[in-house]
């Protein structure tokens, strides 16, 4: 019995203390986050071991109870809400930009990795939002609090070996927010092995009333995360503006195919890439490797681009994603062939072609 | 099979038409893709050959498909044999329902067929379960670590499938951790008791692979649908229960399955069988597995890995980077005895190699093409390169001695998701 009371009395200083000092240090899994965390551990433990030996007898557990329920629904609902937001509207991982496709695999670091897979497919990362999104809000209602701790559970449950196998800067506070799932799930461990394991009848939960200020604090809680769900929307939507700023036309990564025409030595020879991010410039990446910017006058009404004030090209697209670019380069009839990079073009088929996944 | 009618219980019409449909779909289903090997793969190929003029036509005057159909590609999958199969499926499993419910208007439920549907369903999901499991556990389904190969491709030149499995690739432990999702979601619905529990987490796992399959363009978009959908009409029978707990707070009683047979012996023999199956096929597929792990993973060089050419420096100069074409660029080292390299301009030479690792050095001699086998000869005469090298940590290799005729300096490092790195302490 003293053994649980001091638990549960541990428990509750140590989350409170957690999410306290989060303002301070961040969630990254820096050295002063190990450090609070280790100082929480140490302050909760001796605090539930020297009030549990004083206060023998009186019933405050039972009291505290519903609070400690209250912190841990309401601290994972703020952060499930906030963060599914943010991927719901996908900014989390931003789309990898026309630059970033030229990179090697091997060049990223795993996180890398993960953030362009995830970066690349916005529905993908909208649906992850949802789901997290969703579990954060079924933790405002009592009712729906079990299923609520359950999607979170298992939408941290995949969380949490990502942080540890691509090595994610926020390991300690994922696995935190695992814990605390884990926590609002364990009161029900035998209901729900009663539901979907024994197949028994099951009783309703028989959660302990909340007092008075109890439900005046969930009230408030439940509007605070109505705020949290404001803002986040608010910002989320601010920050996929300036993520996503309207884009030129053309734009994206166009491997140069083949140059025809041109002299030996003209500036096309040496395109490896070509580049239109920036409106008003064509950025070519040459085949050494450098960047070389060119101004860029695009009509695409007449179908033409001049490049330098000069040289005069005419663009067509004799099939999708394949871009011709012809006229006089220095002064010799010059053909370019570029063609979209893959990544960039829409990928959906519902058909599979062969062809498309021979190499 | 004979159904005992109980008065108190009664399907709705649309729980019965659903039923019907279903049980049709899956039997025919079920036969046609060779019973889980019960019935041999030549017969499954007659089968289709029947087929064949017929959807020839279909997808091409009806659904106007560029593809042609083959055999080869015979099955329900995502190629245009597999879809325009699926939807000739689909009409049928119609026409038998209309037929099924005008004939058998007055029955008030299919308990027991309903117990059989779910064996059948088990005895088709598990094995696939286990054997997706299992070639995750042991990473070989997404080659883990990923071939060096691979990681010197362009992010934007990779389909985005590719992109996944090449992500996935780069974890083995998680490729492990969510293949052990997969096999443990299989093994449970494995016994009866564990179905539920199974088909939950079947289905979790499946609705994120269909997401993952619809949105990266993975071709088997319609077979996972196929299993989330035999998931929830196992989970089904407890909807109302796991509402009642989740949404409601109410009471909920247990769930009753008809047995297969009234007689108690009869009716745990199918169950038996199909666990034996079961195990049987998990042995079938960790073999599997290991021998696809194995030869995705050919001998290695003891330098192996895709190296950044940070510096290079001839006849004492330093060589900078973006300004001569043949500039070394990037160094792969894959099997023992050659070498990849990749100049400025994005052409590869690739090299014969000897390595002393007792002297530290290692020799180099240009590979013709199309003379692969033929090591022997090409290493003799002079090398083009002679080069002595250091590895003062593992992803930092230094070269310094002659390189075609010139002395050579390198300074060569492993890239980021080849050297990998787990840290607990994040610093900025």
């Amino acid at each position: 019995m003293t053994a649980k009371r001091i638990a549960f009395r541990f428990l509750f200083l140590y989350f409170l203390l957690f999410f306290l000092t989060i303002p301070f240090s961040g969630i990254a899994d820096t050295r002063l986050r190990w450090w609070l965390c280790l100082g929480s551990a140490i302050l909760a433990g001796v605090a539930a071991v020297v009030s549990a030996a004083l206060e023998q007898g009186r019933d405050l557990d039972a009291r505290l109870y519903p609070w400690l329920r209250l912190l841990l629904r309401f601290a994972l609902a703020v952060v499930m809400i906030s963060s599914g937001i943010e991927r719901l509207i996908p900014v989390q991982m931003p789309a990898p930009g026309p630059f970033d496709l030229l990179r090697r695999l091997g060049e990223l670091n795993a996180m890398g990795l993960l953030w362009t897979l995830l970066g690349a497919s916005r529905t993908f990362q909208a649906f992850t939002g949802a789901a997290g999104l969703a579990g954060g809000l079924l933790l405002l209602a009592p009712r729906t609090t079990l299923l609520g701790a359950l999607l979170c559970g298992a939408h941290l449950l995949m969380a949490v070996p990502l942080s540890l196998c691509y090595d994610l800067p926020f390991k300690l506070y994922l696995f935190h927010l695992l814990l605390m799932s884990v926590l609002l799930i364990a009161p029900d461990l035998r209901r729900l092995s009663d539901l979907i394991l024994l197949n028994r009848a099951v009783e309703p939960a028989m959660e302990p009333p909340l007092s008075a200020r109890g439900r005046l604090a969930q009230a408030l809680l439940v509007l605070i995360c109505l705020g949290v769900v404001g803002w986040s929307v608010q910002d989320a939507a601010r920050r996929y503006r300036r993520l996503n700023p309207p884009r030129p036309p053309l734009y994206g990564v166009w491997t140069v195919e083949n140059v025809a025409g041109a002299s030996a030595d003209a500036g096309v020879r040496q395109w490896r890439w070509v580049v239109f991010e920036t409106p008003g410039a064509l950025d070519a990446v040459l085949k050494v490797g450098k960047r070389q910017r060119h101004v860029l006058a695009l009509d695409l009404k007449k179908k033409t681009m001049i490049l330098d004030h000069q040289t005069e090209l005419n663009l067509s697209e004799p099939e999708a994603d394949v871009l011709v670019l012809d006229g006089l380069w220095d002064g010799r009839p010059t053909r370019a062939k570029l063609r979209r990079m893959r990544l960039t073009t829409p990928w959906f088929h519902w058909i599979l072609r062969p062809e498309l996944y021979g190499d | 099979m004979v159904t005992e009618p109980r008065e108190e219980v009664r399907w709705s019409p649309a729980t019965r038409i659903a039923f019907r449909f279903f049980f049709s779909y899956f039997v025919l289903l079920f036969v046609s893709e060779g019973a889980s090997g019960l019935i041999p793969g030549s017969l499954v190929q007659k089968h289709y050959a029947l087929w064949l003029p017929l959807l020839q036509r279909i997808a091409g005057h009806v659904l106007h498909l560029e593809e042609k159909l083959t055999l080869e590609e015979a099955g329900v999958n995502n190629m245009a044999f597999g879809w325009t199969l699926f939807l000739c499926y689909m009409a049928l499993t119609a026409v038998a329902t209309v037929l099924w419910s005008a004939l058998d208007r007055k029955r008030a439920h299919y308990e027991r067929l309903y117990s059989w549907l779910r064996l059948l369903l088990r005895l088709i999901l598990a094995p696939i379960l286990i054997y997706y499991g299992a070639i995750k556990v042991i990473p070989a389904q997404m080659i883990s670590p990923l071939p060096v190969g691979v990681m010197g491709m362009r992010i934007g030149d990779l389909f985005p499938n590719h992109l996944l499995w090449w992500t996935v690739g780069a974890s083995s432990p998680f490729e492990t951790f969510i293949g052990t999702a997969e096999l443990v979601g299989g093994v449970l619905l494995l016994v009866p008791r564990t179905v539920l529990l199974g088909a939950l987490l079947c289905a979790g796992n499946m609705s994120l692979v269909l997401l993952l399959n619809l949105c990266y363009d993975v071709p088997v978009k319609l077979m996972s649908l196929h299993f989330l959908v035999m998931a929830l009409i196992l989970i089904a029978p407890d909807a109302p229960r796991l509402a009642g707990v989740f949404f409601f707070n109410r009471k909920v009683e247990p769930v009753h399955i008809k047995p297969l047979f009234a007689r108690k012996w009869l009716d745990r023999a199918p169950h038996v069988a199909l666990l034996l199956f079961g195990l049987w096929s998990m042995y079938g597929s960790f073999q599997h597995a290991a021998a696809m792990y194995k030869s995705f993973h050919p001998p290695r060089s003891p330098l192996y890995g895709f190296w950044s050419v940070e510096e290079i420096a001839v006849d004492g100069r330093a060589v900078p980077m973006h300004t001569v074409p043949d500039r070394w660029r990037w160094v792969m080292i894959l099997k023992p005895g050659s070498l990849s390299v990749q100049r400025m301009d994005g052409s590869w030479t690739g090299y014969k190699l000897d390595l002393d690792r007792r002297l530290k050095i290692l020799r180099l001699w240009k590979s013709k093409r199309n003379s692969v086998g033929d090591n022997a000869r090409s290493i003799q005469g002079s090398p083009q390169a002679e080069l002595s090298f250091q590895r003062p940590d593992p992803d930092l290799l230094l070269l310094e001695g002659e390189l075609d005729g010139h002395p050579a300096r390198a300074r060569l490092r492993k890239t980021a998701l080849a050297s990998g790195g787990f840290h607990w302490i994040a610093e900025p």
